[in-house]
Formats: C-alpha cells, sequence, structure tokens
C-alpha cells in the first residue's frame, strides 16, 4: 500500500482527504505543519507528500524546496490560488505536479497515480525536467509553451499540453490511448476516444506534421501514438 | 454675446487687455490735453512779454526811429511789425483760445494800450499777411501764428504778426505709439501669465476625464501658481485614496472568493460520500458552478494586471484553438482575412480574451461566428461578428462595466456572470490594444479587438 503523507493546516479539510484517499486504497497520514512533516519524514517513508501552498510557519514553498534538496520524494503542491505565478514558482522548487483548490476529488486521485507511476517508472531521478526538447521544438514545463524554432510561442490547450508532454516524456514509445486517456482523466468521463485522436490532429498541426504523413507523431495501428524523435531533457 | 470667451483663458485675458486699453486712452488723453494747456499757458505769457517789450520800445521812440526799429525786428517769417494799418473791426467772435490770449495780453500791457487779436491759429492762414513760409509746415512741427493790433500811446496802430511753434506733432505720435508698445508688451506678458495659470487648470481638466478609464495614471505635475498646484495635489491626493479604497474593495472581494474555495473543497470531498448518485451530480454541479463563479471573480480583479510574461506568440494558432473550442461547444466558426505571423502578448490573457469576445458571440449570435483579420503597421485587428440581435448603440459602452448584463435576468442559463467583456477589456488595455463595439450593417454585433502589431 502506497503511504502518502498530507500537509495542510485545514483540519477539517485534512480528515476528509485523509478518509477520502484512504477509502481509495492509500495509507494517508496526516500532519498541519512543516514541523511535524519534518518529524513524520524522520520517523518513516512516504511514497508521495501532499502539500498545502499556504501553511502557517514555513510556507509550502520554502517546505518544497528544502525538501528537494534532501529527497527525491514526489510532491504534489496545493494551491489556493491558482495563480499562473504560484504554479510556476511551485514547479520551479521542484514540485512533481500542482492542483489548484477547489480541486476534484477525482482529478486529485489521477495526479496522484499519474507521479506515483512517474516516480516508479524513473525512480530517483529527482527534480523533473523542465524543458523537452525535439526537433526544433521547446516544450517548456513552467510556463507550459510550446515554442519553434524561431522563438514563436505556439498556443496549446491543457489538453493537448498534457497530451504532448507525455508523448516527449517517453519517446520512441508507444502510448496506447487508454494510457494517453489516464494522463487526461480527472474530468468528468467524455468519450475520450474520439477526444484523443482530435487532439493529436490539432498537435499534428501545431506542430507542422503532415497528417497523411506524419513524421513527429506517429499513428500505430491499434496500438496507439508515439513521438518518433529524439528528446533532450534540460533542467 | 458669442464674442465673449467660455475659457477661462479668454475671459482673463479679455477683462484685462480691455482694462488696460481704456485706461491707457484715458490716460493718453489727459496727458495729451493737459499738456496741450500748458503749452498755451507757457506761450501766451511768452508772446505777451515780447509784445509788451515791443510796445514798449516802439511807443517811446520817434516815427523815424519806429521805422528803423521794425525794420531791426521784423524777423520774416518769425515776427512781422507794420504800422499803415487800420483798427480792424471785429465781426466773428473770439475763440476761447483767443478769449484767454487777449485777458493776458491786456494784464500785461496794462490799460494804456488797448490791443485786440486779429487771427490765432495754424501759420500761412493769416491772409494779408506774411506768406507762409514752408519750413512752417515741413512736418517737424507746425508753426503757430498770432495776429495782434495794439494801439500805442500817440494813437498809432501797431500790427503785428508772430509765429510761435506749436507742439511737435511727431511727439505726440511719440507718445501714442510707446504707449502702444506698452500696451502690447504688456497684453503678451499677461498672455504668457495667464497661460501659465490656466494650463495646469487644462492638465487637471484631462486627468480628471482621464481618472475612469485609468486609476493608475501617472500623477498630475503639482505646478503654476499656488491655488493651482494645491488643486493639482488635492487632486492626486484624491486618485491615491481611491485607489485605496478601490484597492481594499478588491482585496475584501478576493479574500471572501479565496476564501470560499475551502469550503468548496471540503464540500465536493463531501459530496463524494453521498450514495445517492443523483443528489452526488447535481451537488457536484452546483459547486462547480460556485467554483466558476468564484474563478471569474478572480479573473476580474486580476484581469489587467497579470503577472505573466509578453511572449511572441502565433496568433493564428491561438485564433484556431480558441475556434476550436468554440466549435466543440456547438458554434460555427468563420476564419478570414491575413492573420500577422507573430504578436507579442500574454498567452493566458490573451486567450482568455479571445475566449470571452468568441463565447459572447457563440452564446448571444445565434451559433454562428464570424472572425475576421487585419492588419497594418502598427495594429493588428480582429473582427469577430455574430447574428444574433446586437445591441442598442447607447448599450455598448455600459456593457463593458462589471456585472452588467443586457438581459436584465441574473439566471445563469443564459451563461454568464457579467464579466466576460470587462475581463476582455482590461486584458486588452494591459496588452497596450482596446475593443470596442459596433453593430453590423446586416444586423448583429461586431467586437473589434485591435492590439499593437509585432515590430
Amino acid at each position: 500500500m502506497k503511504r502518502l503523507l498530507v500537509v495542510d493546516d485545514d483540519k477539517a479539510l485534512r480528515k476528509l482527504l485523509g478518509d477520502y484517499l484512504g477509502e481509495n486504497g492509500y495509507e494517508v497520514v496526516l500532519v498541519g505543519d512543516g514541523e511535524a512533516m519534518r518529524q513524520e519524514l524522520a520517523r518513516t517513508a512516504f511514497d508521495l507528500i501532499i502539500l498545502d501552498l499556504m501553511l502557517p510557519g514555513e510556507d509550502g514553498l520554502t517546505l518544497c524546496r528544502d525538501m528537494r534538496a534532501r529527497s527525491s520524494v514526489p510532491i504534489l503542491m496545493l494551491t489556493a490560488r491558482g495563480d499562473e505565478l504560484d504554479r510556476i514558482i511551485g514547479l520551479e522548487m521542484g514540485a512533481d505536479d500542482y492542483l489548484a483548490k477547489p480541486f476534484n476529488p477525482r482529478e486529485l486521485l489521477a495526479r496522484i497515480r499519474n507521479i506515483l507511476r512517474r516516480s516508479q517508472e524513473s525512480p530517483g531521478t529527482g527534480a523533473a525536467p523542465r524543458q523537452l526538447i525535439f526537433a526544433g521544438w521547446t516544450l517548456d514545463l513552467s510556463a507550459r509553451h510550446l515554442i519553434d524554432a524561431d522563438g514563436i510561442v505556439n498556443p496549446l490547450s491543457n489538453g493537448e499540453f498534457k497530451l504532448l508532454q507525455v508523448l516527449a516524456e517517453h519517446p520512441r514509445t508507444i502510448l496506447s490511448r487508454d494510457q494517453l486517456m489516464d494522463v487526461l482523466s480527472g474530468r468528468e468521463a467524455l468519450p475520450y476516444d474520439r477526444t484523443i485522436d482530435v487532439m493529436i490532429s490539432r498537435l499534428r498541426r501545431c506542430l507542422r506534421d503532415d497528417a497523411r504523413d506524419p513524421l513527429l507523431i506517429r499513428t500505430i495501428r491499434n496500438e496507439g501514438y508515439m513521438l518518433s524523435t529524439q528528446v533532450e531533457q534540460r533542467a | 454675446m458669442k464674442l465673449f470667451p467660455r475659457s477661462l483663458f479668454g475671459q482673463m485675458l479679455l477683462a484685462l487687455v480691455a482694462g488696460m486699453a481704456v485706461s491707457l486712452t484715458l490716460t493718453v488723453w489727459f496727458l495729451m490735453h493737459d499738456r496741450a494747456r500748458q503749452f498755451d499757458h507757457f506761450m501766451g505769457v511768452h508772446v505777451a512779454q515780447r509784445v509788451v517789450n515791443l510796445v514798449a520800445i516802439l511807443d517811446g521812440s520817434t516815427p523815424d526811429e519806429r521805422n528803423r526799429l521794425i525794420r531791426i525786428f521784423n524777423t520774416t517769417p518769425y515776427r512781422h511789425m507794420v504800422l499803415d494799418q487800420p483798427w480792424a473791426i471785429l465781426n466773428s467772435g473770439m475763440s476761447q483760445q483767443m478769449q484767454t490770449f487777449t485777458s493776458t495780453l491786456s494784464q500785461e500791457l496794462g490799460p494804456d494800450y488797448p490791443v485786440q487779436i486779429l487771427f490765432l491759429g495754424k501759420a500761412g492762414n493769416a491772409t494779408g499777411m506774411a506768406p507762409a513760409d514752408p519750413r512752417d509746415l515741413g512736418g517737424r512741427f507746425t508753426a503757430l501764428r498770432a495776429v495782434i493790433q495794439v494801439r500805442l500811446g500817440d494813437g498809432t496802430v501797431l500790427t503785428l504778426s508772430q509765429s510761435f511753434p506749436a507742439p511737435h506733432a511727431s511727439e505726440t505720435y511719440l507718445i501714442i505709439g510707446s504707449l502702444i508698445l506698452m500696451g502690447l508688451t504688456i497684453a503678451l506678458l499677461t498672455g504668457w501669465v495667464v497661460r501659465r495659470l490656466t494650463l495646469p487648470l487644462r492638465a487637471l481638466a484631462n486627468a480628471a476625464n482621464s481618472l475612469v478609464l485609468n486609476l493608475d495614471q501617472p500623477p498630475v505635475p503639482v505646478t503654476g501658481s499656488a491655488e493651482v498646484a494645491s488643486a493639482a495635489s488635492a487632486f492626486n491626493a484624491m486618485q491615491k485614496e481611491l485607489k485605496k479604497l478601490l484597492e481594499t474593495r478588491s482585496q475584501a472581494l478576493a479574500g471572501v472568493s479565496h476564501d470560499l474555495r475551502l469550503p468548496i473543497t471540503r464540500l465536493r470531498l463531501r459530496a463524494e460520500r453521498i450514495p445517492d448518485p443523483e443528489l452526488k451530480a447535481e451537488i457536484a454541479v452546483d459547486l462547480d458552478e460556485m467554483d466558476a463563479m468564484i474563478a471569474t471573480t478572480l479573473d476580474f480583479l486580476r484581469a489587467g494586471r497579470s503577472s505573466e510574461k509578453q511572449v511572441k506568440l502565433n496568433l493564428a494558432g491561438l485564433l484556431e484553438l480558441v475556434s476550436t473550442e468554440m466549435e466543440e461547444a456547438g458554434a460555427t466558426v468563420k476564419m478570414s482575412g491575413a492573420i500577422p505571423a507573430r504578436i507579442l502578448t500574454r498567452p493566458i490573457a490573451l486567450r482568455r480574451c479571445l475566449t470571452n469576445l468568441m463565447d459572447n458571440a457563440r452564446r448571444y449570435g445565434g451559433g454562428q461566428i464570424d472572425v475576421d483579420v487585419s492588419s497594418t503597421a502598427s495594429t493588428v485587428e480582429i473582427r469577430i461578428g455574430d447574428h444574433g440581435p446586437g445591441i442598442p448603440t447607447a448599450e455598448t459602452d455600459r456593457v463593458f462595466e462589471p456585472y452588467v448584463r443586457l438581459d436584465t435576468s441574473r439566471s445563469r442559463d443564459t451563461g454568464g456572470t457579467g464579466l466576460g467583456l470587462s475581463i476582455a477589456r482590461a486584458i486588452a488595455r494591459q496588452e497596450g490594444g482596446e475593443i470596442r463595439l459596433e453593430s453590423r450593417p446586416g444586423g448583429g454585433l461586431l467586437a473589434i479587438l485591435s492590439l499593437p502589431a509585432y515590430s
């Protein structure tokens, strides 16, 4: 059973989170501030820390940076603002992902699953890369920008960005529609099969990839999609 | 009274110049008049004394000596004396000037010598006397001539024509000229001072007008007279206070919106425990709606002061992205025009701005959205047209105000919180652009977003 440490100063929310995550198969430890968090971490190991940004005493950003310097435990940041700046700073401080309050509980579960899977696939890599570079394109994970060779930002929807990020994080690997759907999950259950195909075709157009003979994002019949190029990771 | 100026500058200038003109005219008139009077008096006494001297010498001489003396004393054309003229009988009245002169002469000569004045006036007009000398009239000065008859002790009549210089005409022009010059100088100086007084007032008025549009505008320069400067600094203080007040209000609103997020998060987690799936779904919808309202309110409070950085953005890509979302929501988007390759902007903010505009077109505009892009060297114009009922021209400004919705019902069924256009405009302005609404010739509403072009 995966062990989660929830750090949030709101007692009621903490308890609700504990119950909800417990019901969904996680072992959860709840603490209210950075001090208690350090004590718990000193005692036992955790698979993931869910860290609130706004904490009494030491704030979430400081704790996140401090922890990143010492261990590679994945961190999911909870922000109350959903502010662009908080998100970018949070990611730069070494958080693996972030979620803005008020979040959808099912999206929280999906994010937890994603982070845990990623850390299982490449354990101990430490801070996640912030730039993925392939075929003249730069995917800036902090600013969430797809930048072309001329330095022009090409806008993507959130789903498209996530999809491209997953493809670029697993270059030359076939990713099934199920796996891609999982990345996009957390929203209400829509016919994702179709949406993923639509998003892929829009991504191809953005990347100026010929839809009939795509070179970058290739369709593997009956299996899924693959980014067929080398990807350089930059911190 | 249309000529009466409305501006403070015009009124002050008019009052000062008119007042000065009147007082200068009076001064000139008085000066000239007084000068003439003094001159008359002085010359009268002077001439009278001369006549007295001449009469005394001639009266005490024999007739032979008189003729010799007259030849000596006659200095043509200034003085001419003859002894053979009869005592003239005056048939016309004497002027005031002549009467004064006569009495001066009588006084000086005493009762023994009867005296009368035949003529007093400009030289050359004395008929039958010495001809006018051209030098008299050269324009440099005009001479006056007096023709006087005095009966000497032995009954001989002495007729004397005496010229004397009149006041310099050129001197009069000089006085008037210098007064005009003085008037002009004062008028110019006054104009400058009044302008200096009124310019800061104008700046103040402009600042007050534009305050509505931008509370963050730079303070008014505190210049000009003490009164105007203190008005300017009072205005600046007011702007600061207004800003503080507004910020406090915004902070309160942001605070409430922000604080509501925690209970909503808790409610979402609690709702997960509701066994009835239908009730659970309904509560989830309500919570989503609350979340959306809070998010929009926070967006509105933040709009136009985004911390996002400007980047070079593929505008065609952004328009396509927003269009795709609109089409997913059931609209048809028709794109036309030439889209510039790039634009310097904040991608998230601009996307929000375009989404809000196109969402309005989708919601109120009958489902078809026409997007047309055109650009000049300095501006990119994105024209978003719909096929709905449009809005009255009188309302095109009001709809930008927060929470203003023309369909009066606050129901969210027709969609929107009434913040969409306010947010869109705040963003457009932060990007250095503007949004205006127009009616389409064929019906429907046209939202025109203009943005600075990439250079």
